[in-house]
């Protein structure tokens, strides 16, 4: 840990032994010139205590056995007679003093070896460990503990430990401590503080240090930082209350499901070579049943007990059958698809029932877990729009109505033109009745030309009557059908009811229409009040320039995005660019005697069919006011 | 089918009167031409009034059907055209609507009718019969003043000069006095004129002079 000097670092690993082996040298010297009978031998004792300090315990032996030996060497070297038993008694007894030391030093290096061991082990732990004495004095300080509170071990080894980590205990230390010396050991949460302030939450063990003779003699306190884990616990735990209080308190009903053996019933089918699943739940419908069986209702929230009139949620925590409808059965395979086709998510509308039998209109929204595994819990919402399809359809009602009388008016406009269309066959029917009677009377008949003139009748009846169902398909009050149009033929039907009015205001009514239109689906009532209140309009808009300038061009094609798209050119004289935007605002109008319906009826009518209708200015007079309608497709069944 | 094609032109010799319909809708008229064919008058149809225009009109009987409202030229626009270009036809409008302003302006403009369709097919008849005796009326009218010019061009300048006098209501005393002659030369010059116009009175030479506008008002 500390940083010691080179010098200081070649001292401490080469003065020692050179100390020992000069003290070594002067011990023999000092004990060969002596007289036999001193015993200076026994100053080799300290020398091996010094090599003990540098050497293993072979060294040590060897530095021993050199002692003995130069001991031996300087008895028969000193002056006097070496025989004597007093001379041999001493060398007897300094090497006797030198095996029991050799052996004590030997046996004691081997101890501290394991004890230094022990420590370094600790070092190796991540935890701070450190043990504290009777009095609470720290005597060992790990790596780890180092790390932990930043304190190094020379700083915290003497300190009082509880003082030194300003250490926050659950009990009071004294009884913890009588804890640890009746049982052993403690565990338990402590709050300790770094030297920088900061608090670490400690997971702490501590277990009693005893000598031999069972007394106590000190406490190893092992901690463990849990401060992350701590956290992340309140964390979690934050989370889930806070999820359990939207569950709970929200004003959608949630519910959780378990899917987990629907997930596996799908599973089996897919391993069993199954790819198809929509096909598959066609042909099995009793598959969807089994698996409505299958899940169980694990949680509600208030709302759905609430919005399912259960008296507690008890009564619903059992099988989905007794909320499903048939209706349900035909989402739910939907939802069955999606698990298999791994979606992670599902909606639809649909109708369950509650326990009182009522029906409920609702958005069912899943949500599927990422792994396979989490298929125990699936939320389910379901949102009551019950009242929003009510309003829904009474609006659609309403703007059906609306759209009815604004009919009526245009139609009511054109009256007096449509009278005419119709006079005009039934002028062709009377001439020809006269006609046929008249050849049927001549001296001879002339058959061939009665039989003419009886054709035409025949003809001409036909499209009056023709005339007379278009006008009353569109005053009928009928509900909107959905069927395939062609929209140029859907154009032309309007366009011979409007020819005799085009006429008459002396307009040059032109077609454009494209060949290769693809079908439009909607409802061919409605698309035609929007094609002659914008025909009504381009007449009205014109009355104001000369007769010879009056075109009307109307034009169908095929957009870029393959939507059909009708155009009704006009060349009168133009919008009014102050009053662009409210141009299709309810009960704005231009006309004096205009109620200012048509345009916004228009355009909730080609909204309706997924459409969009907009104007722009025509080049280089007049107004273009045109829509698109998408291509009809086939519904997915 | 005895139809006349419509591209038969060779009409204009024929003494028949021809009954001339101008309708865009072709199924009332070809109901129409059936109509008139079957009371033994001549049909010709058109689309438009320039189709009529483009086709060389007969000298006989004739009248024309005609709807009022015509993609391009209006009904109303032609009566007018036709009446600049000199030709005299009868027109019988027809239309779809009891349009007043419209039928009054029509029949000031010289229109025999204005029928509403659906109209009684006595009464369309019954117009196309009164509309051809009009137009016959009209040429016999024509073809008599020809015949009076023709006679006028044989006078001589002296007998042209007397006409004018006398049918002015001079007396032989006073032309002579005006002209310079003796009361006997105007007497023989008055007698030629008589003979030669074919009048059989003073009273028949003084209305032929006013069809011919060759008569001297008193100065």
């Amino acid at each position: 840990m500390e940083r010691k000097g080179p010098a200081r670092a070649i001292a401490r690993a080469y003065g020692l032994p050179v100390a020992t082996a000069a003290a070594a040298t002067a011990i023999f010297v000092l004990d060969t010139i002596s007289d036999v009978g001193v015993a200076v031998g026994i100053l080799f004792v300290p020398v091996v205590l010094m090599a003990a300090r540098f050497c293993r315990a072979r060294g040590v032996v060897l530095v021993s056995l050199g002692c003995a030996a130069l001991t031996v060497l300087s008895h028969f070297l000193s002056p006097g007679d070496p025989w004597t038993s007093l001379a041999l008694l001493n060398r007897f007894l300094s090497l006797t003093a030198l095996g029991i030391t050799t052996f004590l030093v030997v046996k004691n290096q081997s101890a501290e070896m394991v004890l230094k061991e022990q420590a370094s082990l600790l070092d190796v732990a991540h935890d701070g460990v450190f043990v504290r004495d009777r009095n609470e004095l720290i005597t060992y300080w790990n790596r780890g503990a180092e790390e932990l509170y930043g304190w190094t071990r020379e700083e915290a080894v003497g300190k009082v430990s509880h003082q030194l980590l300003h250490t926050v205990f659950p009990a009071p230390l004294e009884e913890l401590t009588a804890r640890v010396l009746r049982t052993g050991r403690w565990e338990g949460e402590l709050v300790h503080s770094r030297r920088d302030g900061t608090q670490v939450v400690a997971a702490s063990r501590w277990s009693l240090q005893q000598d031999e003779r069972g007394r106590a003699i000190g406490t190893l306190e092992t901690n463990n930082d849990i401060t992350e884990r701590k956290r992340a616990d309140a964390e979690l735990q934050r989370s889930e209350r806070r999820y359990r209080n939207i569950f709970q308190t929200t004003g959608v009903s949630i519910w959780e499901e378990d899917f987990s053996e629907v997930r596996a019933a799908i599973d089996d089918l897919k391993a069993q070579g199954i790819g198809d699943f929509p096909r598959y739940l066609a042909e099995q419908p009793e598959f969807v049943r089994q698996a409505i069986a299958m899940v169980k209702v694990i949680d509600v929230n208030d709302a759905t007990v609430k919005l399912f009139g259960a008296r507690s949620k008890d009564e619903l925590l059992v099988s989905l059958h007794k909320v499903f409808t048939p209706d349900t059965e035909a989402v739910f395979a939907g939802e069955l698809i999606a698990i298999a086709e791994g979606r992670n998510s599902f909606a639809a509308e649909t109708v369950l029932r509650t326990l009182s039998d009522d029906r409920l209109n609702v958005l069912l929204t899943v949500t599927f877990p990422a792994e396979p595994g989490k298929f125990d819990s699936v939320l389910v919402s379901i949102t009551d729009i019950t009242a929003r399809k009510l309003a829904q359809e009474e609006l659609e009602q309403a703007q059906a109505a609306l759209a009815h009388v604004s009919r009526l008016t245009t139609l009511g406009e054109l009256a007096a033109s449509i009278a005419h269309e119709v006079n005009q066959p039934l002028a062709a029917v009377g001439a020809n009745a006269d006609a046929a009677l008249r050849w049927l009377a001549a001296q001879p008949p002339d058959l061939e030309e009665a039989r003419e003139a009886l054709s035409g009748i025949v003809k001409d009846s036909h499209r009056a009557g023709e005339i007379i169902k278009r006008i009353r398909a569109l005053v009928k009050k009928t509900p909107p059908q959905d069927e395939r149009l062609n929209i140029n033929e859907t154009i032309r039907d309007v366009i011979g009811l409007t020819r005799s009015e085009v006429q008459k205001n002396g307009v040059s009514l032109q077609t454009h229409f494209a060949g290769d239109l693809p079908l439009v689906s909607g409802d061919r009532i409605q698309l035609q009040q929007v094609i002659l209140n914008l025909i009504v309009n381009a007449m009205e808009a014109m009355e104001a320039v000369p007769a010879a300038r009056r075109q009307l061009l109307i034009v169908t094609e095929k957009d870029s995005s393959n939507e059909v798209l009708v155009a009704v050119r006009d060349s009168g004289p133009g919008l009014d660019l102050e009053n662009f935007d409210r141009l299709f605002d309810a009960f704005y109008t231009t006309k004096p005697n205009g109620i200012g319906m048509g345009l916004a009826i228009s355009r909730s009518i080609i909204a309706a069919h997924g459409g969009r209708l907009w104007t722009t200015p025509n080049i280089p007079h007049g107004a273009v006011f045109q829509f698109t309608l998408p291509p009809f497709r086939e519904t997915a069944s | 089918m005895t139809q006349h094609p419509p591209s038969s032109r060779d009409i204009s010799s024929t003494p028949d009167p021809i009954v001339f319909v101008v309708d865009d809708d072709a199924s009332l008229r070809e109901a129409l031409g059936r109509l008139f064919r079957s009371v033994g008058l001549r049909v010709e149809t058109f689309a438009s009034a320039t189709e009529l225009l483009q086709s060389k009109l007969p000298d006989t009987a004739s009248c024309l059907v005609l709807d009022i409202r015509l993609p391009g030229v209006s009904g109303l626009d032609f009566q007018a055209e036709l009446a600049k270009a000199g030709i005299h036809i009868p027109i019988i409008f027809i239309t779809g609507h009891g349009d007043i302003p419209m039928s009054v302006k029509a029949m000031k403009a010289g229109a025999v009718d204005f029928l509403t369709k659906p109209f009684r097919d006595q009464d369309m008849l019954d117009a196309v019969a009164m509309a051809i005796e009009r137009d016959r009326k009209r040429r016999e009218d024509e073809r008599a003043v020809a015949e009076l010019r023709a006679h006028f061009e044989t006078l001589s300048p002296r007998e042209r000069e007397v006409m004018g006098f006398v049918t002015a209501g001079l007396m032989n005393k006073q032309v002579a006095a005006e002209i310079g002659v003796s009361e006997i030369t105007v007497k023989i010059h008055r007698g030629h004129t008589m003979k030669k116009m074919g009048a059989k009175s003073l009273a028949e030479l003084v209305r032929m002079a006013e069809v011919l506008g060759v008569r001297r008002t008193k100065s």
